[in-house]
């Protein structure tokens, strides 16, 4: 993830994740959903924007 | 001197020697004795006297003869008292009486043990004491006037018992209740009879103990049988040859005693003898010890046997005759079902004949007049036999109880005009009159429609089958409870000796002149039948040669008939198609034959209404060739595109391949029967409204109610005409047409709505859907009806936490009148929609259930931006609260696990190093702690500060 496209959210069954620039290097945040529930579009739209809004 | 009045006692009172009696010598006897005596002699009327202190015996011949018995002549000269020690607790009081106040004493069959044949005889006595005075007027002895009475008193008790076992009142009963019967005549005369046995043979000829009187049954000296061996007594086998045999009964054993202190130490054993047959059994009657076994004891105890024996015997006969009338019952049953299952089998071949000459006699052209004549003969047999089978059905059914009826409250007059009216032709064409008189009655009655045709038309058949002059009346009027209809005719009358048989089943007036020999004898009695479901009576009035009257009385209202057989007022007139063969049979009895065609028969083979290219087309499922073959020239000579099958299977198939328009089908069929097919055709949504109609041989309301229950739109019961079955499919198409056009229009207006549209029955599950709904979930009509869960409910397995919520808001859904809800759902390809629904209950008009009719659209769109609007807000508070980096990142990570409401959020900083390099990042956590191995970050150091408040 580290190495991902910046504000480009990544999915996998049951978690999804987005890397952002940090002052001093990489985030990455990993969001482990409660259930092996689908991350839709619409989850990726939000999870860009809020991760956008963070960095 | 003193006993010359009578030389016969009178020498025996000469020898006494009367010097040792306180009377002294005769010859010094004071006049008064000696005329007392003198008196006492010379009467032939039973006398004795007793005289002076020791009231001394004299006695005159007839008392001798008829009351002294061995006592005589050893009484003459003794003490009255010797004489008569053994009555004299009885006789001495009122001889006493008699001295001491002179009164004369009166007594009437006074019962006394006399000992005077060598044992105490039970013997009977009216008697009168009168005192004898001397010549000082004093009372010094008395006279006895006596007659005996016995044979009187002992005949009229055994009269008596005789009378008793004959005032049975019953006439026959059981072979057990008779003999209870008469033990207990019998018990009541334990004079006689202080006890009887009685036995009967058994098959095996051993002797049951059958009854007792007098005796308990189970008295340790009885024996319950008497084998027919040797161990058996002696008077067994006499009694069973028809012998009376007197037993000896000793003292050894205790017996009953009857009336009397001592037990019987005789008894007689009488065979209980049958009527030319060998004896049935034999009575053992315990004998009275105080009295002889006379000739008119023996004939008492041989009636009572006699009476037994006849009683055993009407028993067994009427037994027999009960046996013999249960099969002769069970053979009618079975000769009812027989009729009732043949009946059924005609009406098969009855079509095939019917049709195809119905056909063949309107064909305007190829026939000619030869052929026509005889078409015309077979058309009207044909009818003739469809009406018997019909009539036969209707008696199978009315005696297997299961007529069923649909009794509905109708103008009476009307009704009967109107049936009258079918016969008017035929009555005209017999140049008798026909007078129809049925003013309008101000009560309803109610009547099966379908019974009261064939009551009025069987009755005017009969009218006109044997009235040759004059005319026939129908005429409806009331009296106080009910409706009264008669219908007389001026025929040949009925003999008074028939009158009693008129409705009797199969019984046909022999030689009676009539206008036709033929006839079932099965009309009148079926017409009875009938009236009386209808809780009415029929009777009839008729004189040889002048005419016969039929009254028929039905009650008003509906009191009589149970609520399950009423049914709304019907509206039809016309008469139904029942009338036609009772008015072609008629005709034919006519001169001239029946030559018109009634109007009801003229079939109409028109084309349907649809064109050419619109050909409607009809599938035939029928398992008889002929039949198919039959049905398919009719339909496709008036028009309609044919195809058939031969089972209901085959035509599910068929049907599914290609929707015909309207099915016919057979009821019995194999494989699949055809209200089997019609629930499966309700079953399928795409076939559910398809119009199916059934054909059957099985008559009768039961069994077309059985066929439109199923489902099916219309019923026909084999035989039925071709103009009727092309009559019902024309009419079920463009019913089913008018249905369709609504039907259509309907699914147009629900398709051009934009929202989704659905309707769901009570149990949740989706049977319609309208295109918007195809397009926002991506599922169709094809796979209606969608069960629950529906497809499109978010996985149980992946997504349990939405999939709950949608269960949780689809049964308020079904439990709700109206609603509201936004629920998460899938599209067929796997993508995730918001939906909001809003919902109403709504009752289906046609099955009353209830049905929720909902609509939703997709708002996706509209969640996400509220939910990114919501989310960025949380956030920005976040970050404007927070002092430092650390500060940021934790919060925000906090806000990202409750947006997704997550199981863990890490926020992984990586310090810039190249990218391979393996750098060991910083974490904060927001949920719960340990590292799953979905993690990417995998083993990151446990030194990382922790940000999440759960860590």
């Amino acid at each position: 993830m580290r190495s991902a496209d910046l504000l480009s959210p990544v999915d996998v069954p049951g978690a999804a994740g987005v890397a952002l620039q940090h002052p001093r290097g990489v985030l990455v945040l990993w969001i482990e959903l409660a259930e092996q529930r689908p991350f839709t579009e619409e989850d990726h739209t939000l999870l860009s924007v809020l991760a956008g809004r963070l960095g | 001197v003193v006993f010359r009045a009578d030389d016969e006692v009178g020498v025996d009172l000469a020898a006494v020697d009367w010097a040792s009696t306180p009377l002294g010598v005769p010859e010094d006897w004071p006049q008064s004795l000696r005329t007392a005596v003198n008196i006492l002699l010379s009467s032939r009327f039973s006398m004795w006297m007793a005289w002076g202190p020791d009231l001394t015996f004299l006695c005159n011949a007839a008392y001798r003869r008829d009351t002294l018995g061995s006592k005589y002549p050893w009484a003459l000269g003794q003490p009255a008292r010797e004489v008569w020690a053994e009555i004299w607790s009885d006789i001495g009081p009122r001889i006493d009486s008699v001295l001491t106040t002179g009164n004369a004493t009166w007594d009437e069959g006074l019962m006394l043990f006399l000992e005077r044949s060598g044992y105490p005889e039970e013997t009977y006595h009216t008697f009168s004491y009168s005192p004898l005075r001397d010549e000082d007027a004093d009372v010094v002895g008395m006279l006895c006037v006596v007659s005996e009475d016995t044979d009187r008193v002992i005949g009229a008790r055994r009269m008596a018992t005789l009378r008793d076992l004959g005032s049975d009142p019953s006439v026959v009963r059981t072979e057990a209740q008779m003999l209870h019967f008469v033990a207990e005549q019998l018990d009541g005369n334990p004079y006689d009879l202080p006890f009887t046995l009685t036995y009967l043979f058994g098959d095996d000829g051993d002797a049951q103990l059958a009854g007792v009187s007098g005796i308990e049954r189970d008295h340790p000296v009885i024996a319950q049988t008497l084998p027919a061996n040797r161990s058996s007594p002696a008077f067994v086998s006499m009694a069973a040859h028809g012998e009376s045999v007197l037993i000896q009964l000793g003292d050894s054993r205790p017996l009953p005693t009857g009336a009397w202190d001592t037990q019987p130490e005789q008894a007689l054993v009488v065979p209980l003898l049958q009527h030319g047959d060998a004896p049935v059994g034999f009575l053992i009657a315990g004998l009275n010890r105080h009295r002889p076994l006379d000739d008119s004891y023996r004939g008492f105890v041989e009636l009572v046997a006699g009476y037994i024996g006849a009683g055993v015997s009407s028993a067994r006969s009427y037994r027999t005759q009960q046996q013999r009338a249960d099969e002769l019952a069970e053979l009618d049953r079975a000769k009812t079902t027989f009729f009732s299952n043949i009946s059924h089998e005609f009406r098969t071949p009855l079509t095939l004949i019917l049709g195809p000459l119905d056909d063949l006699r309107h064909r305007p052209t190829g026939v000619d007049e030869q052929a026509r004549r005889e078409l015309e003969l077979a058309h009207r047999n044909g009818l003739r036999l469809a009406k018997l089978v019909n009539t036969l059905l209707d008696f199978s059914r009315i005696q297997a109880g299961r007529m069923q009826s649909q009794f509905q409250p109708v103008d009476l007059s009307a009704v009967t005009v109107e049936l009258a009216s079918v016969f008017r032709s035929a009555i005209d064409r017999a140049g008798l009159s026909f007078t129809v008189d049925c003013p309008p009655l101000d009560e309803p009655v109610y009547l099966d429609r379908d019974m009261w045709e064939k009551v009025v038309l069987n009755l005017l058949s009969n009218a006109l089958k044997f009235t040759f002059d004059g005319g026939i009346t129908v005429r409806v009027g009331r009296d106080d409870t009910g409706a009264v209809v008669t219908i007389t005719d001026t025929g040949i009358g009925v003999p008074a000796t028939e009158m009693p048989r008129l409705f009797e089943r199969f019984h046909r007036i022999e030689n009676a002149r009539s206008r036709s020999s033929e006839g079932s004898g099965i009309g009148l009695a079926l017409v009875r039948e009938l009236v009386g479901l209808h809780g009415g009576t029929i009777t009839a009035a008729s004189h040889e040669g002048v005419g016969t009257t039929f009254t028929i009385r039905v009650p008003f209202g509906a009191a009589h008939l149970s609520d399950d057989d009423l049914a709304p007022p019907d509206t039809r007139v016309t008469p139904g198609v029942v009338g036609e063969p009772y008015v072609q049979e008629a005709l034919r009895w006519l001169p001239g034959g029946a030559t018109s065609t009634p109007a009801s028969a003229v079939p109409t083979l028109s084309a349907p209404a649809a064109g050419a290219d619109d050909r409607s087309r009809v599938l035939i499922a029928d398992d008889n060739a002929d039949m198919r073959e039959y049905l398919t020239n009719l339909l496709r000579s008036a028009g309609y595109e044919v195809r058939e099958v031969t089972d209901g299977q085959q035509a599910l198939e068929a049907i599914r391949a290609q929707l015909p328009d309207l099915v016919i089908s057979d009821v019995m069929m194999p494989a699949l029967g055809g209200l089997e097919l019609v629930a499966a055709l309700r079953n399928d949504p795409r076939t559910s409204a398809l119009p199916v109609l059934l054909l059957s041989a099985r008559a009768g309301q039961e069994a077309s109610i059985e066929g439109l229950q199923a489902g099916a739109d219309d019923y026909l019961v084999k035989p039925f005409a071709a103009a009727e079955l092309l009559a019902r499919v024309r009419a079920n198409l463009e019913l089913a047409r008018l249905r369709n056009h609504h039907a259509r229009w309907r699914t147009a207006l629900v398709d051009s709505l934009q929202e989704a549209f659905f309707v769901c029955d009570e149990r949740g599950a989706v049977v319609e859907i309208n295109t918007a709904f195809t397009e926002m979930l991506g599922y169709g009509t094809e796979g209606l009806p969608y069960e629950p869960m529906h497809p499109w409910w978010p996985d149980i397995d992946t997504d349990q936490e939405f999939h709950r919520l949608v269960e949780t808001e689809f049964l308020d859904l079904l439990q709700s009148q109206q609603g509201a809800f936004t629920i998460p759902v899938t599209h067929k390809d796997g993508h995730r929609l918001w939906i909001a629904v809003t919902f109403n209950r709504a009752d289906d008009p046609e099955t009353g259930r209830a049905v929720m009719v909902g609509t939703f659209r997709d708002v996706t769109a509209e969640r996400y931006s509220v939910l990114r609007t919501t989310a960025l807000g949380a956030l920005n508070q976040q970050l404007a609260q927070a002092d430092a980096l650390d500060d940021a990142l934790r919060g925000a990570v906090g806000e990202l696990q409750r947006v997704w409401q997550a199981r863990r959020v890490l926020a992984a900083t990586f310090p810039a190093a190249a990218n391979s390099e393996p750098v060991t990042p910083t974490l904060a956590i927001a949920g719960e702690p340990s590292s799953g191995p979905s993690s990417p970050i995998g083993n990151a150091t446990a030194s990382s500060r922790c940000a999440a408040p759960t860590c």
